[in-house]
């Protein structure tokens, strides 16, 4: 992408508009082009601004970020959001500037960073604030609700306030510099490392099974539970969560039929008093 | 009655609202569930009923495409109607159930008939009239509020009563049974979410924050640390080996 013109329209307030409006981005969420709407609504503000007296251009911009699919993080979107503002800005100063080249930076950014930021904020920073907040909530505590908020919402806003600016001043070279340098990558394997010990933590304080079947010499009777207990505590736990994980994803059963046989199960074993 | 009634279906109403807030995540039970627990006068159980269903629907997040079981309505009503006839946790995260897979079933026509309505947007933005464009687009967030709202305040009010004496009707194995899967069925949400941060990098990571809690008994709050600082130390090194994602798994 050429940067023809460093004429920069969009001031620090017209930068937090974007990140204000972008709040709404799911609310007409729907299958077919998702969020669409969202995403015009962000920026309408912005467009107005930059195609102050080229009514022509500004409804072109409304028609094209209607019309378009657009689906992401919603972390993710105040950068894209700026990013397109910017180059809506070189074609507002040039008439040459390729607009095509718009939609495809989006369609192009959209898949990539829903794979980063989902990754980052709802497998990881939702699980850490579901693990602290769950354990505050079992204690009682209110904390328990507010921490998992902030600590998946206090990142996020963030996010959307840095990336907003980043995403206007320097979106194409930080693009092209996240993907020479393989941070992103790298990010997304820091993010994995700190969810799956917290899944870990989570498998043995989260999941109970009780094996209450008795067995052996009268007078020396023991139960399942404590001879895997012995091994290790919540040995049976862990094989749970690799029991179903290798049944939906590994077997590709339907998560409603495992979800169905483990109550039919659980019933059943309760019945023959083996699980209790 | 009728007052915590019309609270619980505005508990619904605020989790659709979410989406006009900034997706904050207030539809989910830990957030719904102690809301819940606060307006029936019981807030120990609300929390408590809140990270039990929590830890269930962990797993059920919409992404890409994919709609999950309306965990909004089915934790909304499964608290009112546990804290309503004293239920165990267990046992609403299994009426839970059925009313997030119905709930959200009804779910889909809303979103259908979105895809109807925001067709119009495209004729509103071709006159350049950004008024209609979004009144479209928080409309939708508008009939969910709505839809949220009567689903919550009407299962209430017409339903607890009715659901409460089914349940006191049902054999106790049945009832044993559904507590014992209670305790399982957090294993599943985990299953479900794993594939989202596995691969053969942090798959062993998983096990030590078991071991951890296993062994050693650590807190949540010990293991992200240690978390972070096996991520600091390792930061640089792995700059040195290939940062390809193996996803094979």
């Amino acid at each position: 992408m050429t940067q023809t013109s460093k004429k920069r329209k969009l001031t620090n307030h017209d930068l937090n508009m974007i990140v204000l409006r972008e709040l709404p981005l799911e609310a007409s969420w729907h299958y077919e082009r998702q969020q669409h709407l969202g995403f015009c609504y962000s920026i309408q503000s912005a467009l107005k601004k930059i195609y102050e007296g080229q009514p022509e251009k500004y409804i072109d911009a409304l028609k094209r970020h209607t019309g378009e699919f657009y689906n992401t993080s919603p972390q993710a979107t105040p950068f894209i959001c700026s990013l397109v503002c910017s180059m809506e800005e070189e074609y507002a100063a040039d008439d040459s500037f390729d607009v095509s080249s718009i939609s495809a930076i989006k369609a192009a950014l959209i898949g990539p960073f829903a794979g980063i930021f989902d990754a980052i904020f709802l497998s990881t920073l939702r699980i850490i604030g579901t693990a602290v907040g769950t354990s505050l909530c079992m204690q009682g505590s209110f904390l328990g609700p507010i921490a998992y908020w902030a600590i998946y919402n206090i990142p996020a806003f963030i996010c959307r306030f840095v990336g907003v600016r980043w995403g206007y001043y320097e979106g194409a070279e930080l693009i092209q510099e996240l993907q020479e340098s393989g941070a992103i990558g790298k990010f997304k394997d820091a993010a994995a490392l700190v969810a799956m010990m917290a899944f870990g933590w989570m498998t043995k304080n989260y999941v109970a099974i009780n094996f209450v079947y008795e067995f052996g010499p009268e007078g020396g009777t023991t139960t399942i539970q404590a001879i895997l207990d012995s091994i290790i505590p919540g040995l049976a736990s862990l094989g749970l969560v690799w029991l179903f994980w290798w049944l939906l994803t590994k077997k590709k059963v339907n998560f409603m039929i495992v979800l169905l046989f483990t109550l039919l199960a659980s019933i059943l074993g309760v019945t023959l008093g083996i699980v209790g | 009655m009728i007052l915590q009634a019309v609270l619980i279906g505005l508990v619904g109403a605020l989790g659709q609202f979410d989406s006009i807030i900034g997706s904050m995540y207030l539809f989910r039970p830990i957030i719904t569930s102690s809301l819940v627990g606060l307006i029936l006068g019981e807030p120990e159980m609300g929390l408590e009923l809140g990270a039990t269903l929590e830890l269930f629907y962990i797993g059920s997040i919409s992404m890409g495409a994919y709609i999950p079981p309306d965990d909004l309505v089915g934790g909304v009503l499964a608290t009112a109607f546990a804290i309503h006839g004293n239920l165990t946790p267990e046992a609403a995260l299994t009426l839970s159930m059925p009313i997030a897979v119905i709930s959200m079933g009804w779910k889909n026509v809303i979103y259908a008939f979105s895809t109807f309505a925001c067709s119009f947007a495209d004729k509103f933005a071709a006159k350049g009239n950004t008024t209609g464009i979004n009144l479209i687009h928080f409309g939708m967030t508008g009939i969910k509020m709505v839809n949220a709202f009567l689903w919550c305040f009407l299962g209430y009010y017409l339903g607890a009563d009715v659901v409460i004496s089914t349940i006191n009707a049902l054999p106790t194995q049945i009832v044993d049974g559904l507590s014992v899967a209670g305790g399982i069925l957090p294993a599943l949400g985990f299953a479900l979410l794993l594939n989202m941060v596995l691969n053969k990098k942090s798959l062993p990571f998983f096990f030590l924050g078991f071991v951890l809690a296993a062994s050693f008994n650590v807190s949540i709050i010990s293991v992200l640390i240690i978390s972070v600082i096996i991520v600091a130390v390792t930061w640089n090194r792995s700059n040195d080996q290939e940062v390809a994602n193996d996803s094979d798994f």
